[in-house]
């Protein structure tokens, strides 16, 4: 027998990756060691990266000219310069791709929103990372990729106006909206 | 008085600087009429005659201290200018102290705006460098409920509103010749890039792909933009015609890329990227290549690239908000510039000597304006909302 090559061996790697991933998305994890402090900066071990890097690319966009109908779900939340989707928001976002599942015309609107610790552009890229990061999941939990598209807010619209942690905790946030 | 021994490297030190004023304004007299930042040039403003030379005297000397070059004095000075105005037209004529005429600008138009012609055609010919009185800032106001775009000259008079999206409109950025603004808007329900001319506002959509589509900034000819896009995937630095054709991808990274700044020579875009973790700054060829990072450590982001090239100012966070910071372009240690209240989004006047950010104090944010030579800060709005992202014509 002819020892495995490296190519099968990624081939198999790759296949068992999207099997783990229709299972359950695991999203790349911060460095070890790494924890915030109450600035928000990381102290410890710098993570390498902070998300997935992901984004399944979006070839269309939905059109939007009757709205979007936000708040059929409840918000998912990330940490502070973080687009990593939290393990207690999984629940909540295996419903939505369920109802994605069952109402394949239906379409959703994923929204990404920042704290406002960041500057303002780079948070607009970090909104449109964690709407990305939020869209991948459920595509890959068998969402149609032409039926979920993504808007990033940046830090422009805040759900509370304060400026404390509680409200920072608060609006950095993925919602998910029905297009009518 | 008895002179104490660490008296005498003070008595040296006034001596040299002495020796160098002396030179420097023998230089000036007699030589090259190139000052460099920190010389410290006297100028008398004599009160202008004509109809609106009370107005014109107040204008010209606000615009010759505000130049960071000037110290203005009442009696002697190494300069004076004398003149008068009306309505339309300013004439001005600018002596050495021992009476040789130097120059003789004059402007017609709008009062405002013809004096400052006069102010930059006086620092341009007492100094070599370029004034910024006449540039244009473009700038974000909240003042109306939604973030709408708005142009105003550098002092905050002459204040025109150029959009109505009753949206949000964010990141603006003028061309050079401040003809043109691009910038985001949220009108459509996602974010686009516009290219409108100014001072008309008529517009076009340069950019409309799925996902973001954002913060564009003109290359230094004007025929290029260079922008953030996610259409691939996640959020990656592009470049393209300024109406939108010949899109060239520059960065593949697992980061998002936000904010470009153009070299003066269109070779290169300084831009802001996480995709080593926290958010730094990197250079990139224009026409693609190898990204360098050139800021170390911390969380940088928002680079200006100064059009005389030397620098490239960014904001680093810093306690609860952020600092002013510069680095060199071509390497060297990162400067900060200023770090008194939170302080975002830099830009380069086109002096390349004074920096305009949105600076937050309590829960207000206006436009300042910089002189990084002086490191003093001057408030520019007041009473308009929030202000933020503000951009120079000209630079």
């Amino acid at each position: 027998m002819k020892p495995l090559s490296w190519r099968s061996l990624l081939l198999a790697a790759g296949f068992a990756f999207v099997l783990a991933g229709c299972e359950s998305p695991t999203p790349r994890p911060m460095g070890s060691g790494a924890s915030m402090d109450d600035t928000g900066d990381v102290i410890g071990n710098v993570p390498e990266t902070t998300d997935s890097g992901g984004g399944i690319p979006e070839k269309d966009r939905l059109d939007l000219r009757g709205g979007v109908e936000y708040g059929a779900w409840r918000a998912i939340h990330f940490d502070f310069d973080s687009a990593v989707v939290r393990e207690e928001d999984r629940g909540l976002l295996e419903e939505i791709a369920q109802w994605c599942k069952e109402n394949p015309d239906q379409k959703l609107m994923v929204a990404g929103h920042c704290d406002e610790r960041g500057t303002i552009e780079y948070n607009r890229a970090l909104g449109q990372r964690r709407a990305a990061a939020a869209r991948d999941y459920l595509i890959r939990l068998g969402a149609s990729s032409k039926q979920v598209g993504t808007v990033s807010y940046g830090e422009d619209q805040p759900v509370d106006p304060g400026h404390n942690e509680e409200a920072w905790t608060k609006n950095r946030r993925g919602e998910f909206g029905k297009v009518p | 008085m008895t002179c104490r021994p660490f008296c005498a490297p003070f008595r040296l030190a006034a001596a040299a600087a002495a020796f160098f004023f002396l030179a420097a304004a023998s230089l000036r007299a007699y030589d090259v009429e190139v000052v460099k930042p920190g010389d410290v040039i006297t100028l008398r403003v004599a009160p202008f005659g004509g109809a609106a030379g009370a107005e014109a005297t107040k204008i010209l000397t606000a615009d010759l201290e505000r130049s960071g070059w000037f110290k203005i004095v009442g009696s002697g000075g190494d300069y004076a200018v004398e003149g008068s105005a009306s309505a339309g037209s300013v004439q001005s004529k600018v002596f050495r102290s021992n009476g040789t005429p130097v120059a003789s600008p004059s402007a017609s138009g709008e009062l405002r705006r013809a004096v400052h012609a006069v102010a930059d055609a006086i620092v341009e010919k007492i100094t070599g460098n370029k004034g910024i009185a006449s540039a244009r800032i473009a700038f974000i106001s909240d003042k109306s409920g939604h973030k709408e775009l708005y142009v105003s000259d550098y002092d905050f008079f002459n204040v025109v509103r150029l959009t109505s999206d009753n949206s949000i409109v964010v990141a603006p950025a003028f061309n050079r010749a401040g003809t043109r603004l691009a910038f985001t808007s949220y009108r459509s329900g996602y974010p686009d890039v516009y290219v409108a001319d100014y001072p008309s506002g008529a517009r076009r959509v340069v950019a409309r792909y799925p996902g973001l589509n954002a913060g564009a900034a003109f290359s230094p000819d004007g025929a290029r933009l260079a922008l953030t896009l996610s259409k691939d995937g996640n959020p990656e630095l592009y470049v393209m015609s300024a109406g939108g054709s010949n899109l060239q991808r520059l960065t593949r990274t697992r980061g998002g890329e936000s904010s470009p700044s153009w070299s003066p020579d269109g070779s290169r875009i300084a831009y802001a990227s996480d995709d080593g973790g926290r958010p730094q700054i990197y250079v990139i060829p224009s026409s693609g290549g190898r990204a360098q990072r050139v800021s170390s450590g911390g969380y940088c982001t928002e680079p200006s690239w100064s059009p005389d090239g030397k620098r490239i100012a960014y904001s680093v966070r810093s306690g609860g908000g952020f600092a002013v910071c510069a680095v060199g372009a071509e390497g060297g240690g990162a400067e900060t510039l200023y770090a008194n209240g939170s302080c975002e989004d830099p830009d380069w006047a086109p002096d390349s000597r004074h920096l305009i950010f949105a600076r937050t104090s309590g829960s207000r944010t206006d436009l300042y304006l910089l002189d990084t030579t002086r490191k003093d800060a001057v408030q520019i709005t007041r009473n308009f909302g929030n202000c933020t992202q503000p951009s120079w014509a000209g630079r």
